[in-house]
């Protein structure tokens, strides 16, 4: 519902800088940007899996919260923006290529949907593929970029808190340790494979 | 001179009676070290009662282990004694211990039997002990993060793998 109504509302903008609905749909599926929807989710995943490593410092590895509160408050904001600058990097690389894997099957049951309806135009009805084709590559990018960086920020995480900076101190450890993998994170996601 | 003797012993005086202990009878409880993560050694402990059928107490006893003397305190100074030693964590079995108890004449002949290279089984010990050790928990057989790190590790090789195929 709300992508019709937001496809509705670019349509206006397509009529005054003379873009079709085609066109619209491809500039999206090709856009870096991410609608307001993605970026909210994206931030909320990026702080809840920022926030995580707190739980560690404070039970396992026995930080004085008080004293360090003000490193957790800026490991997590850094963290949070770095992972969610991963998610949009990773959901860039990976819709395009989704997209191309699952077109087949997308137009295969659009087709099918469609094919009683007689009134609808074909140029109607691949725009519906389209958009169809977007909104599930959209859909499985957005998921599998969250999986796949939450995965890859923990285990960095993990792998420096416990191993790498075992003999720092705990505050040391969280600051360097939360640091690495948020820039590791998203160091990595602007790589092209 | 033996009527002095047989007088003495019928009054019953200690040191006539201080080197034998007729019918001992035992009775032993132990302690041995639990938890092996914070100690380098396991501690044996064991404290032992011992009566005798003509009332001989305060003993001076001795104790062997695997050949090794260890001394035996007096807890009460009449019936209650207890031996104890440690052992490294690697060196120490998990079984019974048999620790040999003799009394100084005992103790003499082992030590003799030890310095000639003897068998210390050909000297009878006065009485015999048995401590038990299950073996002391020296933590779990795999660390809570090291199975984290791989439990992490193969979700980010999943992930990794099927990034892959999503690219190629």
């Amino acid at each position: 519902m709300g992508g019709q109504k937001n496809r509705d509302g670019k349509d206006k903008k397509d009529k005054d800088i003379g873009f079709t609905k085609e066109e619209e749909i491809l500039l999206q599926d090709f856009s870096r940007n991410v609608s307001t929807k993605s970026s909210a989710l994206f931030y909320g995943n990026a702080f809840i899996v920022s926030i995580i490593p707190l739980w560690l410092y404070w039970r396992i590895h026995m930080v004085d919260v008080y004293s360090t509160l003000i490193w957790f408050i800026l490991g997590t904001a850094a963290s949070t923006y770095l992972v969610a600058f991963a998610y949009k990097n990773t959901k860039f690389i990976l819709k395009h290529k989704i997209a191309l894997k699952r077109e087949e099957a997308v137009t295969r049951e659009v087709s099918r949907k469609l094919a009683d309806d007689k009134k609808m135009s074909k140029k109607e009805k691949d725009e519906r593929t389209l958009w169809k084709k977007n909104e599930v590559s959209d859909y499985e990018a957005t998921t599998f970029s969250i999986f796949y960086n939450n995965a890859l920020f923990l285990m960095i995480m993990m792998f420096f808190s416990f191993y790498l900076l075992r003999s720092f101190t705990p505050t040391a450890n969280y600051i360097f340790s939360i640091g690495s993998a948020c820039g590791l994170a998203a160091l990595l996601s602007t790589g092209t494979q | 001179m033996w009527y002095l003797i047989f007088l003495l012993n019928c009054l019953n005086i200690p040191f006539l009676h201080a080197l034998l202990c007729k019918d001992p009878e035992v009775v032993t409880s132990s302690y041995t070290t639990q938890d092996g993560m914070v100690v380098a050694e396991i501690a044996f402990i064991s404290e032992f009662s011992l009566h005798c059928s003509n009332k001989v107490t305060g003993l001076t006893l001795y104790g062997e282990l695997d050949g090794h003397i260890l001394p035996i305190m007096k807890v009460d100074g009449k019936t209650k004694y207890q031996i104890s030693w440690t052992e490294e964590i690697k060196k120490a079995h998990s079984g019974d211990y048999i620790i040999n108890i003799f009394d100084e004449e005992g103790y003499s002949n082992i030590r003799k039997a030890i310095r000639s290279g003897e068998d210390t089984k050909s000297v009878t010990p006065l009485i015999t002990l048995t401590l038990s050790y299950s073996g002391a928990y020296l933590g779990p057989w795999v660390n809570s993060e090291f199975l984290a790190a791989i439990l992490l590790i193969s979700a980010w090789y999943v992930a990794f793998v099927h990034k892959s195929k999503l690219l190629s």
